[in-house]
């Protein structure tokens, strides 16, 4: 068997005592004591276990991985506990940020705690914290116990919530021991709200997590630096001056380069992908998409239906509750009936005009959509993961299978924390196929399972990925097959085709998909997809209109990869800032 | 002493140094920071305690492992380089005790302090002299710079016998952590090439059709060579992974008159 080729040795004198020595440079002689005493305790620091290690060892909610205790360790022990987390995606620095959040309670460093993110992701800390840590956080947005957020010691609040003048002003009036920001990257310029808030607020320790802190130039590292320990690297132009070169400041400076790397191994943990491979296996994601042809009727119903949207929509009716008919519409023929009752309700159809058109919906045996996801499940006994985003097409797929003879579990956002840990009990061990909504999956892990259906889709992209991320995580150990379905002519087929050949949603990862949406909201989203469909003449002009969206958010993704890719090669990948092991 | 006197120790007496002002009431340190560390500190006053139940009490800072102001007082003193000059009455030789700190790292960890000293007149390796006194540098004292490389040399050589036993038995560790995970891991390609080996065997044991054994044949191939390429990948992976390095900092000195 090979043993280690090589053994790298250095002997540096990085503070220049040699030349000290020579101009016979001398200092207090309690320096000297003060600085042996400081390295006695960073040796004893470097092989410090975590006070909850044993815990962590035993934990069956959770797998954690070496990379990620190593992680935490070496922030608590050798990074003060403030430090850029820029794990590359994939990796876990959720956990590592959870393992940090229970150490320092368990220990007593922290007893205020404050987690800032993106909101799509709040259900997601909000669980991965209670199922894995049993550590129960305030979500802001929507815990009926929220008070105020002085009353709260471990709180979850979305980077917008807090930005909002009121709010931040309130944050900052309490002392935080342990501020969290997760996509960080949102904060990288200094001029934004993002950032001054994190800046201003009252905290002994900072946790910055982003896969990529850096899209443009060595600005942004700055400022993210500038987060951690205000005025460690100077001032901007003396830092510029020192480490940047070229006019993009996106290529380090080589004479400095070992300097900077000392620097950013104190700031900057990084663990690569490449780095874990040996222990844990990443697998891909093969998307399936579906856009069916409609049956003649299932046309009729939806084209009648949309008709009726169309000139509402002309005469500036409510467009929120136009884009909910429309969606209801398109995700399943007991959904359009949902519509249908709708919209008697709110008058804008007849009496006469909601029996016939249900009539007609009611001769429908089965959905398109239903017939073609029956044939795979039939030819595979794996288990499936079925998403929709309206409980009347998850009772309407649920009864169809169960008529089939398949064993289904269904998962919403109506089920109580009991109800939900039980269907997952039942998912993973006796039903072949869960059936969930939206607000269901958010925060669950289906390992498990390799194979996920988006019935119906939601109009925002990030929701996309967060139904993949249930299943397409670590512990994973297939390929995840992703079967989308749309029928042609509807707006989910143009928004999918949008999505999916256009800027390959499927391959992208919640990180990257924060980037190129970053400035869009999802409600702007919403309403730009809707309206570019309600005001197209016809299906060409449609199809334009969905193409020239897609090129700019193409061109928006191309340009964030090429950047983020050049400033990692430039960058990132000139330093060893791994957790796995240490070089200086 | 423990690691938590340690800590307490080397908190207190770093205030001391720097003159902050340290009101103690019963475990609870009230630290005035002086004007020259209020910016490093990014305050002006600490409230700090060593204790859990008064930090509790008093919701103020614990220092121990992992506390920011424990993190800032190593930062800073472990930065200094400095240089101290010691001496016994009446001193006619000179020394330098060199301090450096030895890091091992790879997949394991292990650091240590050595200190050296040289008698920089015969060149000499010595004892560090018992009763030394931390005194200023006489105005007329002289260390001749050509002394100072040679010294260090010599410091350094020392060290490297010193650390040499520590270094092997490191190295052999990580050799056997190495060797473990490639057996771990490379067995399973291992497995699999074998596996298709025989698959081939077997084909052409069942199968008369000479066109598609050769087909069989020759997809095998080229799906063994796959899984070579990617063994010999997770091979530089894992030497990467558990290189060994080994870096010898010289982080204090001492000028001994003895």
């Amino acid at each position: 068997m090979d043993a280690l080729d090589e053994i790298k040795i250095r002997y540096p004198d990085k503070f220049g005592i040699n030349a000290k020595l020579r101009q016979t440079q001398t200092h207090n002689p309690e320096f000297l004591n003060l600085t042996l005493q400081s390295y006695q305790i960073l040796s004893f620091l470097k092989n410090e276990k975590l006070s909850i290690a044993e815990s962590l060892r035993t934990n069956k909610n959770v797998s954690i991985f070496a990379h990620q205790i190593l992680a935490a360790q070496r922030i608590k022990n050798e990074l003060g506990g403030t430090a850029l987390l820029a794990d590359e995606v994939g990796l876990g620095k959720t956990i590592e940020a959870c393992i940090i959040i229970k150490e320092f309670l368990t220990t007593g460093i922290a007893k205020k705690i404050l987690i800032l993110a993106p909101p799509s992701l709040l259900s997601q800390w909000k669980d991965e914290l209670a199922s894995k840590f049993d550590l129960d956080f305030i979500n802001q947005q929507n815990d009926s116990r929220f008070i105020d957020v002085s009353s709260h010691d471990l709180l979850l609040m979305s980077h917008a919530s807090a930005s909002y003048p009121e709010k931040s002003k309130a944050l900052q009036e309490v002392f935080w021991d342990l501020v969290i920001v997760d996509e960080a990257h949102s904060m990288k310029n200094s001029a934004t709200h993002k950032h001054q808030l994190v800046k201003n607020l009252s905290k002994r320790h900072l946790l910055l997590l982003s896969a990529t802190p850096i899209q443009n130039n060595l600005e942004e590292l700055y400022n993210m630096i500038e987060l951690l320990h205000p005025g460690y690297l100077g001032t901007w132009n003396q830092f510029k001056d020192k480490y940047a070169l070229g006019k993009n400041l996106r290529s380090i400076n080589p004479t400095f380069k070992n300097k900077l790397q000392d620097i950013l191994s104190k700031l900057i943990i990084r663990t690569t992908r490449k780095e874990v491979r040996t222990y844990i296996k990443f697998t891909d994601r093969i998307p399936h998409t579906n856009i069916l042809e409609p049956s003649e009727k299932e046309l009729l119903l939806y084209n009648a239906i949309t008709d009726v949207i169309r000139d509402l929509y002309s005469e500036n009716y409510n467009s929120l509750a136009l884009m909910t008919y429309q969606r209801l519409a398109s995700s399943s023929t007991d959904t359009s009936k949902r519509a249908l009752y709708k919209m008697k309700m709110n008058k804008v159809i007849g009496p006469e005009k909601y029996e016939e058109l249900l009539s007609f919906a009611n001769s429908i045996p089965y959905d398109s959509k239903f017939t073609n996801i029956l044939k795979h499940i039939e030819k595979d006994s794996s288990k499936f993961l079925i998403f929709t985003e309206f409980y009347a097409t998850q009772d309407y797929i649920a009864k169809n299978l169960e008529s089939k003879g398949f064993s289904v579990i269904l998962f919403n956002g109506k089920m109580s924390p009991d109800e939900k840990y039980e269907a997952v009990r039942q998912f993973k061990n006796k039903s072949q196929i869960m059936i969930s909504t939206g607000a269901g999956g958010e925060g669950q892990n289906f390992q498990f399972c390799h194979n996920i259906v988006n019935y119906d889709l939601p109009w925002n992209p990030m929701k996309v990925e967060q139904r993949i991320g249930r299943v397409h995580r670590i512990g994973q150990t297939d390929d995840v097959n992703i079967y989308n379905y749309a029928l042609k002519g509807t707006i989910e087929a143009y928004i999918l085709e949008l999505l999916f050949t256009k800027i390959e949603l499927f391959n992208m990862t919640l990180g990257e998909l924060d980037l190129i949406f970053e400035d869009s909201t999802n409600q702007g989203l919403q309403e730009t997809w809707f309206k570019e469909y309600m005001t197209a003449k016809n299906d060409i002009e449609i199809k334009n209109k969905f193409s020239s969206l897609g090129e700019n958010w193409k061109k928006n993704k191309e340009k964030i990869h090429e950047t983020v890719d050049e400033f990692n090669d430039d960058v990132f990948n000139n330093f060893d800032l791994s957790a796995l092991k240490e070089k200086k | 002493m423990n690691i938590s006197n340690q800590i307490q120790e080397l908190t207190l007496s770093f205030f001391k140094t720097i003159d902050a002002e340290i009101i103690n009431n019963n475990g609870l340190y009230d630290i005035a920071i002086p004007n020259k560390y209020q910016n490093y500190f990014q305050k002006s006053k600490i409230r700090i305690t060593f204790n859990e139940k008064v930090a509790e009490e008093h919701n103020c800072e614990l220092i121990i492992p992992g506390s920011k102001t424990l993190f800032q007082i190593i930062t800073n003193c472990s930065n200094k380089g400095p240089i101290s000059v010691k001496s016994l009455p009446g001193a006619i030789n000179t020394a330098i005790q060199y301090h450096f700190y030895v890091n091992f790292s790879g997949v394991k960890h292990h650091s240590q302090l050595f200190s050296i000293t040289v008698d920089i007149q015969n060149m000499r390796i010595i004892e560090y002299p018992a009763n030394l006194e931390s005194i200023d540098l006489p105005l007329d004292f002289k260390l001749d710079s050509k002394k100072i490389t040679p010294s260090f040399e010599i410091a350094l050589n020392e060290l490297k016998q010193n650390s040499s036993e520590l270094k092997s038995t490191f190295i052999n560790n990580a050799n056997i952590d190495f060797e473990t995970d490639l057996k771990l891991f490379i067995s399973r390609y291992d497995d699999e090439i074998r596996e298709l080996d025989n698959s081939i065997t077997k084909k052409e044991s069942t199968s008369n059709d000479f066109e598609k054994i050769k087909q069989y044949r020759f997809d095998t191939i080229d799906e063994i060579e796959k899984i070579e390429k990617e063994k010999s990948n997770l091979v530089t992976i894992l030497q990467n992974k558990h290189q060994v390095n080994f870096d010898y900092n010289l982080v204090a000195c001492e000028i001994i008159l003895y």
